[in-house]
């Protein structure tokens, strides 16, 4: 029972993590990534139909749960912590939260309903603050017929191979649209992206006047609440596998012996195992702060770049140091730490640098930089 | 009206009239004169028995008052080991004779200290060689003790001896209660690196102290003080919120020079806005577990190591915010802060002690 939690957040954290332990233990994710496919159907098809994660952030009506960011955030913790490959951060958190941010539209509605049941796979191309790169997109939505058409290229779209709709933020005459496209309709172009992390794929995408249909309105604020949402995921899911590979390193530093001793009895072990359980244990505290910023509505994207500035620094260090602990044998393909360093260090790339949200930080509490 | 109501209203009524006389920054003796207005409403340790000068609050509860305290900014407490300390040791020891103490520890008419570090005795607390030798109903004091926080000043102190040694260095300890004016005792205050003396050297040459103060049983000192420190573990929440509130009158005073920073010196800033507000979250999760189980969780050692060095990151962005000035200036005080911060990753437990026990009591790793 953790306290900061509620006790039906308490109960959801031990049913995903019994059934993630049970489903997809690490012999069942390296299956995944060597495989080359994206996501397990079976687990996404149970994850949907047994226990409603894909549908967490959706309303009752639509099929959904109906629960709050905190509930889907202790779920994110566990995806982080069990490696679990595939598109869950982008349709079940990313493209959900666009399509409820969007406004009353029957279309949103619509495919609301299909992601709850796992039908739908979506995934959010961002028009910024993805990769934070200047160039991210050039994509610009034009009326066309009656709808739109899409065109431009997207340097990086999480999910991009695998995701069947494409939920597009890019800019619409004056101010930012939403629109919805098919991955497979003429015109879209996804090249599949080398990623540092095996469990998350990532594509570039490029739209030759590709149509699509604009969900709700202007979605400038949108584009922020998406964002910060994406931010406290990543932190989230950071959080959790930062608690994972604390538990491994400890595991192992009291059980592998040199000079006739298990190594964690040597004070520099001690040191670095104390230095990873802080950072796991600061690292899930603000990720759930956020997730509760996030659910009520008050002080969500302060709080969700504080969890980010935090975790894209520390998890790394701390699954730097994770390794560390683990000598040559973290080294190899087969141990499972590089997995997490992977997704971890992927993780603290995504939805904006611990330096980016310092910037922001900085500027959301008053500091003004000098004129040069 | 509630506790914290009353609180606030006494706190409405007597803070600035303390502030008219004495500042934002008042020196020992208006520390001790605001300690004694708050013992008049009861208010130095409401969680204490009301027959103790306390008014016998939940620990929730008086955790909200250590709230509205650090956010009124109010002075903190003079007699600080006697109140945080000290006092819940006798409180849960003493006998009816000790407990004597309590009231007057709470309105400042009693300052204790606490013997417990040696010369040879830092880190390895318990290695302390401080003899104490029964003779007839008095025990005969000879040793030394160091780094004694409030030793010039203090009227008592909490001395930890060794009364037994032949046993195994854990069980052969006294807690002894110890009027400083009794023949024997000698202080001399230790000259600190800011150039002022916080500390003091206590050295005992045949002190006698009466077998009746003896703070619980013969040679279980060890047990005594640790007990206590376990009791005084909620009190990280209170320290929590006050170092994030110290990390925000910084960014307020930055915030206030109309310059702008120096972009690197903006991001030095924001990281220890970070800083502060991940030991704030981390209180909250500790209050969350005091409120469903009396006790904090894991996170109060995380909090007390983040603390440390938090507190000397602070205290090093302070000076750098001060630039030259700092170093060459009218005022010395973010030097003399930044030099007085070195001590908070050493006293009250290193750094790297703190580190094994979290990872020996918490992660289980062997000793």
């Amino acid at each position: 029972m953790e306290h900061d939690l509620s006790p039906e957040a308490n109960e959801l954290r031990d049913t995903v993590r019994a059934f993630l332990e049970r489903r997809s233990p690490e012999a069942s994710v390296r299956e995944v990534i060597e495989s080359g496919i994206s996501v397990d159907p079976e687990v996404w098809r149970q994850m949907a139909g047994q226990l409603g994660l894909q549908g967490l952030l959706v309303p009752e009506s639509l099929g959904g749960q109906g629960t709050t960011f905190s509930e889907m955030s202790v779920v994110l913790e566990e995806l982080g912590r069990a490696l679990l490959p595939g598109p869950f951060v982008s349709s079940a958190v990313l493209a959900a939260t666009a399509l409820l941010a969007a406004g009353e539209d029957p279309l949103a509605r619509e495919l609301l309903g299909g992601i709850a049941t796992g039908e739908t796979v979506a995934a959010v191309v961002f028009a910024r603050g993805l990769t934070g790169e200047p160039d991210e997109s050039t994509v610009v939505a034009t009326p066309s017929d009656g709808g739109w058409e899409l065109r431009g290229r997207v340097r990086t779209v999480l999910d991009g191979g695998c995701a069947g709709t494409l939920l597009v933020v890019a800019p619409a005459g004056e101010g930012l649209g939403l629109f919805a496209a098919e991955a497979g309709a003429d015109g879209v172009e996804v090249v599949p992206l080398q990623t540092l992390d095996l469990t998350r794929e990532a594509a570039r995408v490029e739209f030759a006047g590709t149509p699509a249909r604009r969900i709700g309105g202007d979605f400038t604020d949108g584009e922020q609440t998406v964002l910060a949402a994406g931010a406290a995921a990543m932190a989230a899911e950071a959080a959790g596998a930062t608690q994972r590979v604390l538990e491994l390193a400890v595991e192992y530093a009291g059980v592998r012996e040199q000079f006739g001793r298990p190594i964690g009895s040597f004070q520099a072990v001690k040191h670095l195992c104390a230095d990873i359980f802080a950072i796991a244990e600061s690292a899930t505290a603000v990720a759930r702060h956020a997730a509760r910023a996030i659910a009520t509505g008050d002080g969500s994207v302060e709080a969700a770049s504080l969890a980010k500035a935090y975790t894209s620094e520390k998890c790394v260090d701390a699954a730097e140091m994770a390794a560390q602990v683990f000598g040559g044998i973290g080294f190899t393909w087969e141990h499972p730490v590089h997995l997490y360093l992977r997704r971890i260090t992927a993780a603290a790339q995504y939805f904006g640098t611990a330096g980016h949200h310092r910037t922001r930080l900085g500027e959301l509490i008053g500091l003004a930089v000098a004129a040069v | 009206m509630s506790v914290i109501d009353e609180l606030r209203a006494f706190l409405d009524e007597q803070l600035p009239p303390f502030r008219e006389r004495w500042g934002d920054q008042p020196p020992f003796e208006g520390r001790l004169a605001w300690q004694r207005t708050m013992q008049a409403g009861r208010w130095v340790a409401p969680q204490w028995a009301e027959e103790h000068g306390g008014r016998g609050l939940d620990v929730v509860t008086a955790l909200a008052c250590s709230a509205l305290l650090t956010e009124s900014g109010a002075p903190a407490t003079a007699g600080i080991f006697g109140v945080a300390n000290v006092g819940p040791t006798i409180a849960q020891w003493g006998t009816p004779e000790q407990r004597e103490h309590l009231p007057r520890i709470l309105d400042g008419s009693e300052l204790w200290c606490q013997g417990f570090s040696e010369p040879g005795a830092g880190s390895d607390l318990a290695g302390l060689r401080t003899r104490a030798v029964v003779e007839g109903d008095e025990l005969v004091v000879n040793g030394q003790k160091i780094w004694t926080s409030d030793g010039m000043r203090a009227h008592f102190m909490q001395l930890l001896v060794r009364t037994d040694p032949e046993a195994p260095k854990h069980r052969g300890i006294s807690a002894l209660l110890v009027p400083l004016d009794t023949p024997g005792i000698e202080r001399r205050p230790i000259r600190q690196i800011t150039g002022e003396a916080e500390f003091a050297e206590v050295f005992f040459t045949d002190v006698r102290v009466p077998l009746r103060n003896l703070l619980g049983p013969l040679h279980k000192g060890w047990q005594v003080t640790m007990t206590t420190l376990g009791h005084e573990r909620s009190g990280v929440v209170t320290q929590a919120a006050i170092i994030q509130r110290q990390v925000e009158q910084l960014v307020s005073a930055a915030r206030a020079a109309d310059s702008g920073l120096d972009p690197l010196l903006r991001d030095e800033l924001v990281r220890r806005y970070v800083e502060g507000r991940i030991i704030g979250v981390l209180g909250e999760r500790s209050l969350a577990s005091i409120k469903a189980t009396g006790q904090p969780g894991a996170e109060q050692s995380i909090i007390k190591l983040e603390w440390s060095r938090l507190s000397q990151r602070l205290a090093r962005t302070r000076l750098a915010l001060g630039g030259a000035g700092a170093v060459a200036g009218d005022d010395p005080g973010a030097a003399q802060a930044y030099l007085r911060s070195r001590s908070s990753t050493i006293a009250g437990g290193t750094t790297e002690i703190m580190k094994n026990i979290l990872a020996q009591r918490v992660l289980g790793l062997p000793a």
